[in-house]
């Protein structure tokens, strides 16, 4: 289902002539994948709308409330580096910018709503993107990676430097909650009457409240988002972005404005992390170095890894497996992971470097052809050399 | 003057972790991520070692041989089987830097360690004051570095080396199995790393994360210096030293703020000067 | 009437290398012009200065008598100036429609994309594999996607270089019939070619050059007897493929 096909497909779907002998091979596949895509894109977020009406487990939902986050996260990495070739290694730098910018707005402007403070956080990252977008437009893959990763290491910097402000390594807690008149709220309401059901917000205390509220916006802002850049990136700009990764000469010689694209982007990748990150600053009440650090960079890759570069949707599920096998499962079965937290990002490292060796050309194909060259199918052409650095060579 | 003899001292320990990662790029066409792990093993090591009650030397000793183990490691069990896919070489070194930082922590926690100083005391030179070990450490590594460029201009092995980073196929002709340089290289590179971690360590404070600065200084020196090119190399390692030094010195809290620096110098060389100082272009 | 395309004094130095000197030419509106020369003559450079790939040291690029240096490269192809690569470059994993319908898109083709991108295949006889994924095709199915791309900008002149090399001597037949029926529908034709042969019969002009420079201009019977130019290929090979497009290089 994640056949490059598919973007074509979509971006013709909305053609209504009936005149189609030759290819209606195309037009087969393309209504099969939007079978695919209906069943996804609208089942799925029902289900999980409706998902706390029946499973009464709140350390589930809240496990499943972060995985929201962390789709957006992969998402949102997937829509610059799946789609454009530009793989950024530093994907926490825009998830710390609008994590830090919710924390300090809630520090020192206590009265600013939850929304104003989120849409700040999402401006001041898709500005950084902006600002890192500029330098890193002719680099390619080892610069783009070491420059991307080198930004978010200054980030971190940056907090020991502003250390009274940001609170160093130990982060700033106390952060406005998600929660915070969100019950009361048009969308509290709403979920009592519609979603709930029997269950009412009035009926939890004021944690499972919060459960219950983290879970819900964050479900809301996730599906607008994943939405929003799956139409995108199936859509006709999706297509021109995927130019620009299989050859960039060539899509500069199809009058592709390849800056333009490669910016916006860079810009709309950042500023949907920012606003991932600032909701989930929002959602866990506190901000740390572990939303700036390479750790949460790395994470993003392995989860868009596992689930398929370059088609949204892929690294969405895949931040479903990764996050709730980390978060639910990991944790409550292997006590080591409670003592040794630093052993989850470790062994997912270990598990992502073991398929590479053994499988370089893809077991799983997303990592290795999508995030390479998006597989060129003959054999013996090194995959990983072409699209990211094809001129070099 | 303190600027200046530090900042001497100082490049010189920057140039012995760029120099391998710059060779291991320039070899290989590998970019190692986990280069900068190299300098954490080393330091680790020789702690470990010396905790073990081994004396200072001999630690230091482990601490090199064990990057190198490390880097032999890396080059056959990860970066071989992929060495053709960039983006995949990237991205296991990377998840191999951070295995390495998820295994210190596992080990050491993720607390500031210190390893004691091979040598005690102060010595004045050209009226500075200088902590003994802060000079040994840019003795050693400068005279490590001239043996380095030494060997790799004027020895076989050296031609070999340059043969293989100039046209791999062609070197191929001649009798150079360019795998095995590859690996060799990496050892080298991977021991120049892990010598840095060893002597820096005394003053320095060991911690979990302490890879990723290497790491981002070594890039900017090869993005300065330009791709291929040693004499960019080490001036750019001059650059990066000595601007380290005089920020730590003349800005307030300026050691925490070199990393920034670091990444100022490669931005604004990629926008101004993307070819490096010396270098051939590295860009389209 | 004033020329369709003009070079006017075109230099590109590569450091102390002059790969193309002082070289100044102008293609009439509705013309096909073919492009000659020995290895390293400065075809390839040439023909990056004209369609903004690369930028002329010094001399001026006009279309219609509007300067095309100062645009960047999409501008270039806006402007009405398309290209093709020696190297076919496809987007490999995009199906051959999705190939063409990306010109289109950004050319703000409106209406239906599909239907449009199909006209643009039918044009060079590869409607029929539009569903196909554009790594699957022949080398000659490649280079016509390659023409199918560039003329979905909807060019006033295409630069097609060396559309002819790898290609078999019944593939190149089929496209030169493809390549005239372009000219036909009122393309105009700068074609960069070694099979001198095949490209006579497509011409109704040559241009050779050697060493960077103009060598002999004119109708091609009389350049490929103008004894500078049989010097000049008695020197070079004539047909051997020129390395990779030099554009890559810089």
């Amino acid at each position: 289902m994640t056949t490059p096909q598919k973007t074509s497909d979509d971006a013709t779907a909305s053609s209504k002539d009936r005149d189609d002998d030759k290819p209606s091979a195309l037009k087969k596949l393309g209504s099969r994948l939007l079978k695919v895509n209906l069943i996804l894109l609208i089942l799925l977020p029902i289900a999980l709308l409706y998902f706390p009406r029946f499973v009464d487990n709140t350390t589930l939902l809240q496990a499943v409330a972060t995985a929201n986050i962390f789709v957006m996260f992969a998402a949102s990495w997937d829509i610059l580096s799946g789609y454009t070739g530009q793989v950024n290694f530093g994907h926490a730098a825009f998830i710390g910018t609008g994590a830090y910018t919710v924390a300090l707005l809630s520090k020192y402007q206590p009265d600013v709503g939850n929304l104003i403070a989120l849409l700040t956080g999402t401006s001041v990252a898709a500005l950084l993107g902006l600002a890192i977008g500029i330098p890193c437009l002719r680099l390619k893959g080892p610069y783009l990676a070491l420059a991307t990763l080198s930004v978010a290491g200054a980030l971190v910097q940056l907090t020991f430097i502003f250390k009274r402000q940001t609170g160093g390594e130990d982060g700033i807690p106390g952060v406005k909650s998600v929660a915070d008149g969100a019950v009361t709220g048009p969308l509290g309401r709403g979920l009592s009457r519609f979603v709930l059901g029997p269950l009412t917000f009035d009926g939890f205390n004021g944690f499972v409240q919060y459960i219950y509220i983290s879970y819900f916006v964050t479900l809301v802002v996730m599906v607008l988002m994943v939405g929003g850049l799956m139409k995108l990136g199936y859509g006709k700009r999706g297509l021109v972005l995927r130019s620009i990764q299989q050859d960039e000469a060539a899509a500069e010689a199809a009058g592709v404005p390849i800056v333009r694209y490669k910016l916006g982007a860079f810009v709309l990748s950042a500023a949907c992390a920012g606003l991932a990150g600032g909701l989930y600053a929002q959602v866990r009440g506190t901000v740390a170095l572990d939303l700036l650090v390479v750790d949460l960079s790395l994470l993003v890759i392995i989860i868009a890894a596992f689930g398929g570069a370059g088609s949204i949707i892929g690294p969405a599920i895949g931040a479903y497996f990764v996050i709730l096998l980390q978060n639910y499962y990991l944790e409550r079965t292997l006590s080591i992971y409670q003592t040794h937290p630093e052993l989850k990002i470790g062994s997912f490292a270990l598990l992502l470097i073991i398929v590479l060796i053994v499988q370089p050309r893809g077991v799983v194909p997303p990592l290795l052809q999508r995030l390479n060259s998006l597989g060129n199918k003959q054999p013996g052409r090194p995959a990983a050399a072409g699209a990211v650095m094809a001129d070099e060579k | 003057m303190d600027v200046l003899v530090q900042g001497a001292l100082t490049s010189a320990t920057i140039a012995l972790v760029a120099l391998g990662f710059s060779l291991v790029y320039g070899v290989g066409g590998i970019v190692n991520l986990a280069h900068g792990s190299f300098f954490m093993i080393g330091a680790y090591s020789a702690y470990a070692a010396g905790q073990a009650g081994l004396p200072l030397f001999p630690a230091a000793v482990v601490g090199v041989l064990a990057a190198m183990l490390a880097g032999v490691l890396l080059e056959r069990l990860v970066i071989a089987p992929i060495r053709h896919q960039e983006v995949a070489v990237l991205i296991a070194t990377l998840s191999v830097a951070i295995l390495v930082e998820s295994g210190v922590r596992f080990f050491y926690g993720g607390l500031e360690r210190q390893l004691n100083g091979f040598v005690g005391g102060a010595v004045q030179i050209f009226g500075v004051n200088l902590q003994q070990t802060r000079l040994l450490a840019g003795i050693v590594a400068l005279v490590t570095i001239v043996i380095v460029l030494l060997v790799l201009t004027r020895s076989p092995a050296g031609r070999m080396v340059r043969a293989v980073a100039q046209d791999e196929e062609a070197s191929r002709l001649i009798g150079v199995r360019p795998e095995r340089v590859t690996l060799y290289v990496l050892a080298i590179g991977a021991g120049l790393a892990g010598l840095a971690g060893v002597l820096t360590a005394p003053y320095g404070v060991l911690t979990p994360t302490m890879w990723l600065l290497p790491l981002t200084q070594a890039f900017a020196i090869v993005i300065l210096g330009g791709l291929g090119s040693i004499q960019g190399t080490v001036l750019a390692a001059v650059i990066v030293g000595f601007l380290d030094r005089f920020i730590a010195f003349n800005v307030k809290d300026g050691d925490i703020k070199v990393g920034l620096v670091t990444v100022v110098v490669i931005l604004a060389t990629l926008v101004l000067r993307p070819q490096g100082l010396l270098g051939k272009p590295v860009l389209r | 009437m004033t020329a369709l395309l003009e070079a006017d004094s075109v230099t590109r130095q590569f450091g102390g290398l002059t790969a193309v000197k002082d070289v100044s030419f102008s293609v009439e509106q509705g013309a096909a012009v073919g492009l000659i020369g020995a290895n390293g003559a400065g075809k390839t450079t040439l023909f990056n200065c004209l369609t903004g790939f690369d930028k002329p040291t010094s001399g001026d690029v006009r279309l219609r008598g509007k300067s095309l240096l100062k645009l960047p490269r999409h501008k270039v192809v806006k402007a009405g100036v398309a290209r093709t690569f020696q190297i076919v470059k496809p987007f490999p994993d995009l199906p051959v429609l999705a190939n063409v319908m990306v010109p289109l898109i950004v050319g703000g083709t409106k209406g239906d994309l599909r239907k449009a991108g199909l006209a643009v295949l039918d044009r060079v006889g590869l409607a029929s594999r539009a569903a196909s994924p554009s790594s699957q095709l022949s080398e000659g199915d490649l280079k016509r996607l390659e023409m199918a791309r560039a003329l979905a900008t909807k060019p006033e002149l295409l630069l097609l270089d060396e559309p002819f090399a790898g290609l078999s001597q019944s593939e190149i037949g089929v496209l030169s019939d493809t390549i005239r029926q372009l000219r036909t529908d009122g393309t105009t034709l700068i074609i960069v070619e070694h099979k001198i042969g095949s490209l006579l019969q497509l011409v109704e002009r040559v241009v050779a050059m050697d060493q960077g420079a103009v060598i002999a201009d004119g109708e091609p019977q009389a350049v490929m007897r103008d004894p500078a130019v049989v010097t000049a290929y008695l020197g070079g090979e004539p047909d051997k493929e020129e390395p990779a497009n030099q554009e890559q290089e810089h």
